[in-house]
């Protein structure tokens, strides 16, 4: 048996993003270490101690992300003289590190660190009787399980994934359009703002939620008839996945772009603006070297307060049938199972808990390194 | 209220039969938030039928002083020593709170000649007492008034929390508006009317005490004396203390009893008006003060520098905090501070200041340059369409500016008079193509070279000959960009064949032109102040080496000290370069001391043109002599003895 291999290396589309971006990040890091200002700028972000905390948070949160991005398919046993075959199920690296949780499956729901499940079952003794006794579990499980048995502190570590694509991709998807747009409309005025304007508020008046599970509907009936695209179910559930960052940016960016019209249109007739333009430079250098900048506080806010809310919009498409695939670990597929736990009798409150717990140290963290950041970059703050 | 005869303590009016509270602030001391000290041991006595006037640059802890007094200071900015006496059987005028205010076993006796401090009182009584007896007027009208009430809600509101038996009608009338305006919002009103309004809603509390804040800093100067005569003329009818906060030497003399003079915190110089501006201060803070307003008297002289700005809060020398800047220090002056004594905080008051050596007027250069035509404006239009409805169709055209003829030869400086909306801004923007939004019209040529419909490289030829210096130099330099950066974006714009080399060069050269060096480019221009920064807007315009500038109000927005420094500034570089200035103002002494030529403007239209000695002393159209009316008498006298 040949087994040099015993793995085959998967990739899928939102891992090819996900590392794309990380080595934007990479090349800006390379970039900023040349750059005495920048340099000092960036020390400044980790001298504070919320920065710092904030940031290793952060780290653990994306480290998590990256090595749950690492796809791979283990070798099936192959008869002899025949391509060697892979398993259909895609693995990744942290799946790997976490085989224990993973492995310990139990059958149904069990609270943290119990020793029994939490349903009781009719167990005939030896003696013939009948009686009714919630069965004793093999795993100790630090949070307990769900439904189906799956360790919740598993599930958890693999949403965060999920979440962390659908924050930053959307983010990436929103932000060109937002900017752009925003920017463009406040700054020009005259027509090109009335067509911007009636571009978004046409978008603003179809109800959010209702468009975007229209359009997650079209795309899943294109999925749906090719599914030779698809060599395994997780390349399909990632594209599901893409599919509704691209629909959520794509839906998402009027808040900000009318935030940034409004800002743009006081910045424009601000003296340093009139200055640049009495020096005669061009439109698109002071929209990039004296608008841009001006506005970012406000990017940097709103994104990252927008995070928290495209994680928790995924819950609310999951409940309509339009979130990311069921399979998929998600905290939106976390919260919204919660919905039956939290009606059930005793209540099932740890997989909610759990997703709470993690999503707010998720976007905390978040929430203060931008706002270190925010604060570094702000040259009033700057002594 | 309390009839005249019904006390026995206090100081009485007999004008109306009131008995008006005095205040007595002892060795008030307020604290920043960072534990900085903003006001250190000030102490004033306003008295019944007195204006004082708190005189002072900005930063020298005046609006402190009177905020803290009404117990109004920002958040995390406290008082932390000192008193603020006031009487306090007056204190309960309207019935209120006698009870809680005195303990019981006082007697009677006691009760009228005790006094109770103003910051020891607790909050619940301080609302009586703010509004009810001191009042405070506020700098921006538009920004004190709620936009969505009525005048007469506003009015109506004030009178109901103070129980009140005045009305609405009786208060507009007596701060001079019409019962007609009782029913309209902010908006509809102009500048003056808004502030009139303000006052009247102050007055709705009958308050002993009103305190001013530049309450004419906002307004057009012909309004501005209405608004000081409204304020005097209620203050004596109505025998108000008044406190008058001002940075305005002429305000200062017009009105008040008695001067305060503040600098870093601290009572320099305290005296009744008629000393004071008799012997020209005592302080050398206060003549400075007298020495570096510009006006037609000192027209061709230098005016006296005083080097440096008012230091931040917390950062004053040992010692005289003024002998930084002082002409006359000594060394004991920087070793131990000085008491206020005799009126002045000073070891060595009232030296004769030293006379400024006279000014020498034309050089050689100017004389080279001067003559030739350099800015031509015939019949030029500035006109703002309006549009309304569904698709923004141009329903009718404002007319900001309507036919203006201006010339300016090299060397020489315009003055562009006006109040804000007479279009002096517009034209100013027109002449550097700065109006996209606007119908231009007319004809502007710059060095015989038709402006108004340059294309491309002509363009930029024409914005390296002419550019602008901004009123705010806050809001003229982008927070976001380090001072080399600024420095070189037209340099970038306008030169890009001058190697990085050359553009340091050029940009270091400039900053050392105006007094500032090298270090400052990789600063923030947050890093300096308001002085430093308008001197980097004047760096920056003069790196493209203009013939033409555009100064559109640059001193309004500075400190008298810091105004005499540029306007020096501005006139070496005039003489050196012979640059050509369009200066841009509303300060008519400012024109007499340092245009050469003056345009009146109003309503789009330039009513009156002439030599800037002519024109300030001999006015002919009534528009400018109203102009020149509402110049504070005292500065007028100047203009006419000078």
């Amino acid at each position: 048996m040949n087994l040099a291999w015993n793995f085959q290396p998967t990739v899928l589309i939102s891992d090819v993003l996900l590392f794309l971006l990380l080595a934007a990040v990479g090349i800006y890091v390379w970039r900023t270490s040349y750059s005495e200002n920048a340099r000092a700028t960036w020390r400044r972000v980790f001298a504070s101690r919320m920065g710092r905390w904030a940031a290793w948070v952060m780290v653990f949160f994306i480290s998590l992300g990256v090595l749950d991005s690492l796809h791979f398919r283990t070798a099936v046993e192959t008869p002899a003289g025949q391509v060697q075959q892979y398993s259909g199920e895609v693995l990744s690296v942290l799946d790997a590190l976490l085989t224990p949780l993973r492995m310990a499956g139990e059958k149904t729901y069990s609270a943290p660190f119990a020793k029994t499940l939490l349903v009781k079952e009719s167990v005939t003794l030896a003696d013939g009787s009948v009686v009714r006794l919630a069965p004793v579990i093999a795993h100790i499980h630090p949070l307990g399980t769900d439904k189906v048995g799956q360790d919740v502190l598993y599930l958890a570590l693999k949403s965060v994934r999920t979440g962390l694509l659908i924050g930053t991709l959307t983010t990436l998807v929103m932000l060109p359009f937002a900017c752009a747009l925003g920017i463009v409309a406040g700054y020009f005025g005259g027509w090109v703002d009335d067509a911007i304007q009636y571009l978004y508020t046409t978008l603003n008046s179809i109800p959010g939620v209702l468009l975007i599970a229209a359009a997650v509907l079209v795309v899943d009936v294109q999925i749906d008839a090719h599914a030779e695209w698809f060599n395994n179910a997780a390349a399909r559930a990632d594209l599901r996945l893409l599919a509704l960052c691209a629909i959520l940016g794509l839906t998402g960016w009027t808040g900000l772009a009318r935030l940034l019209r409004a800002e743009t249109l006081k910045l424009r007739e601000l003296d340093y603006i009139q200055a640049a333009r009495a020096f005669g430079v061009s439109h698109a250098r002071i929209l990039a070297r004296h608008v841009l900048p001006n506005v970012a506080h406000l990017v940097i806010i709103t994104v990252v307060l927008d995070f928290s809310g495209l994680v928790l919009a995924e819950a609310v498409l999951s409940y309509v049938g339009a979130g990311v695939d069921p399979a998929t670990p998600s905290f939106g597929n976390m919260i919204n199972a919660a919905r039956l736990e939290l009606a059930r009798e005793p209540v099932v409150w740890w997989p909610l808990a759990t997703a709470f717990v993690f999503l707010f140290a998720l976007v905390l963290a978040a929430n203060l390194f931008a706002d270190a950041v925010r604060a570094a970059f702000d040259p009033r703050g700057a002594r | 209220m309390f009839e005249v005869g019904s006390l026995s303590s206090g100081p009485s009016h007999e004008g109306r039969g009131v008995l008006r509270m005095s205040v007595q602030l002892c060795d008030l001391v307020v604290r920043l938030p960072d534990g900085r000290r903003a006001v250190d041991g000030v102490s004033l006595n306003l008295q019944a039928g007195r204006c004082v006037a708190l005189l002072g640059e900005s930063g020298c802890g005046k609006s402190l002083t009177a905020l803290s007094l009404m117990r109004l200071l920002p958040d995390g900015v406290s008082i932390v020593g000192g008193l603020a006496m006031i009487s306090p059987h007056l204190h309960t005028r309207t019935g209120r709170g006698a009870a809680i205010l005195l303990p019981p076993e006082d007697g009677v006796r006691e009760r009228e000649n005790a006094m109770v401090d103003i910051f020891a009182l607790p909050e619940g009584q301080m609302r009586d007492l703010r509004g009810g007896r001191i009042a405070m007027v506020f700098q921006e009208p538009m920004s004190s008034l709620n936009p969505v009430m009525t005048i007469a809600a506003q009015i109506e509101e004030a009178l109901s929390a103070h129980d009140s038996q005045q009305t609405v009608a009786s208060l507009l009338t007596d701060v001079g508006l019409q019962p007609k305006h009782a029913n309209s919002y902010p908006f509809q009103l102009s500048g003056g009317q808004r502030q009139r309004a303000l006052i009247a809603m102050m007055l709705a509390g009958e308050p002993d005490v009103l305190i001013a804040d530049e309450p004419t800093t906002a307004l057009d100067v012909t309004v501005q004396a209405q608004i000081l005569l409204l304020l005097r003329d209620l203050q004596q009818r109505r025998s108000m203390a008044l406190l008058l906060i001002t940075h305005d030497l002429g305000i200062a003399r017009e009105m008040a009893d008695e001067v305060v003079v503040l600098y870093a915190g601290q009572v320099v110089e305290q005296g009744s008006t008629g000393n004071l501006f008799d012997h020209g201060g005592l302080h050398p803070y206060t003549r400075a003060l007298m020495q570096v307003t510009p006006s037609l008297g000192r027209r061709g002289q230098p005016l006296l520098s005083l080097p440096g700005s008012v230091p931040l809060a917390g950062d004053w020398p040992q010692g005289c905090r003024f002998a930084p800047r002082c002409g006359h220090v000594q060394p004991r002056c920087r070793e131990i501070a000085p008491p206020l004594e005799a009126g002045a905080r000073c070891w060595f008051p009232q030296r004769p200041a030293a006379s400024p050596p006279p000014f020498v007027r034309g050089s050689s250069l100017i004389n080279l340059a001067q003559g030739a035509k350099l800015l031509q404006v015939e019949d030029l239009c500035v006109h703002y369409p309006v549009r309304r409805g569904l698709l923004q169709r141009t329903a009718g055209w404002v007319r900001a500016v309507d036919g203006v003829s201006l010339s300016l030869n090299r060397g020489e400086t315009l003055a562009l008079v006006g109040e804000s909306g007479c279009g002096k801004s517009s034209l100013a923007r027109a002449l550097l193509r700065l109006q996209p939004q606007a119908m231009v019209r007319g004809r502007v040529r710059l060095n015989g070279e038709e402006v108004l419909n340059l294309r491309g490289t002509a363009l930029h030829t024409l914005r390296s000959q002419a550019q602008i210096v901004f009123q705010d130099p806050f809001s003229s330099l982008d927070s976001r960009m380090r001072v080399g950066d600024i420095l070189e974006e037209g340099l970038l714009a306008l030169r890009p064949e001058l190697e990085p080399a050359a553009r340091r060069q050029q940009m270091e050269r400039m900053l050392d032109r105006v007094g500032l060096d090298a270090s400052a480019m990789p600063r923030y221009p947050h890093a300096f102040s308001g002085g430093q920064r308008q001197r980097i807007a004047i760096a920056r315009a003069l790196c493209v080496e203009p013939q033409l500038l555009i100064l559109d109000e640059p001193t309004s927005a500075l400190d008298v000290s810091v105004q005499a420094q540029v306007l020096g500034l501005l006139r070496e570089l005039q003489q050196e370069r012979g640059l050509a200035y369009l200066f841009i103002t509303h300060n008519l002494p400012l024109v007499g001391y340092f245009a050469d030529q003056v345009a009146v403007m109003q309503g789009g239209r330039i009513v009156e043109t002439g030599a800037a000695e002519t024109l300030m002393t001999a006015p002919n159209h009534p528009y400018t002599q109203a102009l020149m009316a509402s110049v504070p008498r005292s500065i007028r006298a100047d203009i006419r003895t000078g």
